[in-house]
Formats: C-alpha cells, structure tokens, sequence
C-alpha cells in the first residue's frame, strides 16, 4: 500500500461457501498464497491455464483481505483488531461487504486479468464471488502523491508521506498479533456524476474541493503543500475556504483523523449500456472507528461535493502483514 | 465407448529396484537425489461419486549422466491403491486424446528435466479411498529406472482444463492383475 499506485487495479470479493472451518480456511489460505507469491514473482501459479502470460519484467501487486464475515464465520471475531468493523452504508448495497478481498494491480490490465481469473479459479471450492470492481489512474511514477480523478481534481495530498506516517496512520502495531504489521481498508465505491460536475464553472468548482483544480494549492495558498488557511476571507469579506468545501470538511484538524487515501477511477459500462462514472475509493488505516469513520460522518453531513457524488458501495478488511517464506497469509490467525 | 488399458507390471518391477537400492545402500554420505522434483501435485477430486482416481503432476531434474525413467510410485494404502503408474495422454489414429500407460516409464533426459502435466505424461492415483481437497498435502514415493526412489508431498489443486479422460467403464481397471495389452480405445 505504501506504493505508487499501478495504472490498473482489480477487486473481487468473495463470499465464503461451503460451511467453512479452520481447517478448510488453512488450506484455502495456504494455496492463494502459493498463487499470490508465484504471480508477485511473474512466475504462473502451478494450475495456470495461460502460463505464458506472465512477464517478470512487468510487477504485479496482489493483496488479500479478510472481512468481519471471515472472522465471524470461523468464530474468530474476538480475534478482530481495534476499530474494525464495517462501515455502514444506506441504500443500494451492491458492492458492500464481502468475507475475503483479492486486490491485484499492476501496469498491464492484461496481467491484471490474469491473475484474477489464475486465483479466482483456485478460490472456486472456497468462495463465490460477491462483487468485482476496476479501476484505473495515472501510471505516473509518483502517483501515489496526488493523482487526478475523474473530477479533474488532485486527490490525497493529505497523505501520509514519510515511514514514521505510515507506522504512526496504516500499519497496526498493536492488537491481535496475526494482524501486527497489517492494516484496515475501506473500499468506498462513489458514483460520480460528471454531467451535471461538467456543467459548472471552475471557479464553482474550486469553492467546492477549497482547492486550485490546476495545481492542488488551497484556495488560500501557493502550492500544493501549504496548509490551508481556514479563516480567511477574501476582499469582500468571504471565506476563501467555503464551509461545505470538501478539504475543509475532510481535514483532520490536527486530530488523529489521518489515513492513506489510495483512489483509482472507474469508467464502467452500467446496465444498458450507458457510462458510469466514479472511483473505488480505498483508505488505509490503522482504526477504522476512530481514524476513517468521523472523517466519512462529517462528509456525510456535509461535504459541497455530495451534490455530484453517491455512495454505491462499502466494504472493510483486515489486511494481514506480508507473510515470510514458508508461512503463508494469516498463518497465525488460522492456526492460533 | 469401451475404454480399456493395457497393463503390465513395471510398477511391481519399480518396488523390486527400490528394494534392491535398500538393501544395496552403503554408508556413505548421501548424495544428492539422482532425480528431484518441483512443484508436484495432485488433481483435486472432491466427490468419488464422480471419480476415484486422479494424476500426479510436476517438474523433475535429472541430476545424472544418463537418462532415468519415473517408473511409478508408491502411496498410503489408506490414500488410494498402494501402486502408483506412469502413464501418459497422447492423440490416436482418430484424433482422440487417450490415456495409457507409459510404457517403460517417464524418461527424464540425462541432465535434463520433464514435466508431467495436463494432457501429457502424469503419474495416476488409483481407487481413492477419500475425497482429495484443495490444499491438502499428500506424500508419495516415486521410483525411478536407477533404482533409487523420492518421497515428495504433493499439494492438492484444482483446475478446469478438461485436458485429459480419466473416466473409464466398469469394472475395466486396471493394475495389480496383469491383463492383455491393448490399446486403449474410445
């Protein structure tokens, strides 16, 4: 996670099936993460039906994720780490929940889709698939900073930056040892809507995000990492920063509200063909509860651009540390 | 359609070289392995309503000179039948994909690797005695043309390809009892 961002990204969750038990979840465990180590390598997995696919010289990024519905259906919900839980959403519910998370990326969308389709063939005895979503961004090298969405906007400057924000805001150090090291991640899947966004000005636009569309500066600052200067008000006496603006309201205010935002877009075929418009937002923290969860109530409440935006989706994960060779994805948890 | 296979004993000729390597092994260091394997495993089988027998698959190296066969192997009774064959999948006169056995064993090239897979050269599993699940691992001791033998542990996967007919009539199998060669047919 603490990665650029690849140009491609898949999410398939899965429904466990089959009346799963520690035992079952072992070997399940034990051979997706045979597949993951083989596919990171750009070696294919031992059943791969497209071998020649792989490509050493191209990465791919496979991470897995365990749902409440995993550790409740194994009867290991006390062995849930601080502030995991979902995150509830209203409405639609397609595209929420989910008991196990694959997450693949990498440059190539081909290598991608094989991958995805080499593991989701090994989870077929275990789990059914519950939903799948894609998402693209930028492949600039350091799109991990800031890269654009389809709003136009530049999205995650707030971001952890350094190794000590990332042990400080992503990775747990505490709670149940088998999640030491790992992380918790909100999948947030936002529809957008860019007809009525791209009937706006820009000026609207700005006063909406509090930030320059052209460079991500604050509407009070120079560039892109000057804090923003929530008082002040322009000639006539009006906040540069409006108070719906969406960096206002998502602002940690110095609290210890601060997580890893990792967007990719979608641009999807919706059912009867028209376009749909969005982006798979993915925060990264080390508490749910007390880190992402005040943020996603104050944008609730109030945020400018929920005028253009609907939540369609949300799921959360424990995402367990990479596990050493000869150990295998939440060896602890399964065999504790 | 009558599939039938033909038989003969090499897999009891494979334990009589093991036996053979045994009793003949003297007390010096151990060597490395004549033959080694990577990435060996077995065709899940879930339901034996459906199937009971299964093919084991995998790379291996040839650490000699001379060309070495896998002759067959050997597993817990309890897994399946004790007596593991070499067989192999090959295209007939007709254009079918058919399995028989692979007669005189699976050659390894001297210095050189083979690997057994899908559609190809396999080892088989007789008579499974319980469902093999994904991810399972299952040990099995393969004997080779020099006489020495491998104990490997074979994971249990599972895969789509519908490579290769494992399925055979009635009461037509298969080793133990040597019966007449043929060819087998669809």
């Amino acid at each position: 996670m603490s990665t650029p961002r690849l140009a491609r990204a898949t999410l398939v969750a899965f429904d466990l099936t089959g009346g799963p038990t520690r035992e079952s979840m072992g070997r399940m465990l034990q051979v997706v993460s045979d597949d993951t180590t083989r596919l990171m390598a750009g070696e294919p997995t031992l059943t791969d039906t497209a071998a020649y696919t792989v490509d050493p010289a191209i990465p791919v990024v496979i991470s897995w994720g365990l749902g409440h519905g995993f550790l409740t259906k194994l009867g290991l919900a006390a062995q849930a780490p601080p502030g995991f839980g979902p995150v509830p959403l209203a409405g639609d519910q397609a595209f929420c929940d989910g008991d196990i998370l694959l997450h693949v990326e990498s440059q190539s969308a081909l290598l991608v889709s094989h991958a995805v389709r080499q593991i989701t063939r090994t989870m077929e005895p275990f789990g059914a698939v519950r939903w799948t979503q894609h998402g693209f961004v930028d492949s600039a090298p350091d799109s991990l900073r800031t890269g654009r969405n389809l709003f136009g906007q530049i999205d995650g400057t707030a971001n952890p930056r350094t190794p000590e924000d990332f042990d400080d805001q992503v990775w747990m150090s505490d709670g149940p040892r088998w999640s030491r090291g790992g992380t918790q991640i909100v999948v947030r899947r936002i529809e957008m809507n860019l007809p009525t966004w791209d009937s706006i000005s820009e000026a609207e636009k700005e006063k909406s995000i509090g930030r320059r569309l052209s460079d991500g500066a604050p509407l009070t600052g120079r560039v892109e990492s000057d804090p923003m200067d929530l008082d002040a008000k322009d000639a006539a006496g009006r906040l540069m920063i409006p108070l719906n603006a969406h960096a206002r309201r998502a602002t940690s205010q110095g609290t210890v509200q601060k997580f890893l935002r990792r967007p990719f877009n979608y641009d999807d075929v919706a059912p009867g063909g028209l376009s749909s418009h969005g982006m798979m937002f993915l925060a990264y923290t080390t508490n749910i509860a007390e880190r992402f969860s005040p943020v996603l109530a104050r944008l609730t409440a109030v945020d400018a651009l929920n005028k253009w935006t609907t939540p369609v989706g949300s799921a959360t994960f424990v995402i367990p540390p990479a596990w050493p060779a000869g150990s295998f994805l939440a060896q602890e948890l399964i065999e504790g | 359609m009558t599939k039938k296979f033909r038989i003969v004993s090499t897999a009891l000729a494979a334990i009589a070289l093991a036996l053979t390597a045994t009793l003949s092994g003297c007390a010096s260091a151990p060597a490395e392995p004549s033959v080694t394997a990577t990435d060996v495993w077995i065709r899940a089988i879930p339901d034996l309503d459906e199937q009971t027998m299964t093919g084991l698959f995998g790379n291996f190296t040839n650490n000699t000179d001379t060309e070495i066969k896998i002759l067959g192997g050997t597993i817990d009774a309890s897994i399946a039948d004790e007596i593991l064959d070499a067989h192999e999948v090959v295209m007939d006169d007709a254009g079918e994909m058919v399995m028989q056995e692979a007669v005189g064993g699976i050659p390894i090239p001297a210095n050189g690797q083979v690997e057994l897979k899908m559609g190809g050269y396999h080892v088989m599993l007789w008579n499974l005695k319980a469902p093999l699940e994904v991810g399972q691992k299952v040990k099995v001791i393969l004997n080779f043309s020099d006489g020495s033998s491998l104990p490997i542990e074979a994971v249990v996967r599972s895969t789509e390809t519908e490579g290769e007919h494992y399925h055979e009539s009635e009461g037509e199998h298969h080793h133990g009892t040597p019966t007449p060669a043929t060819s087998m047919s669809n």
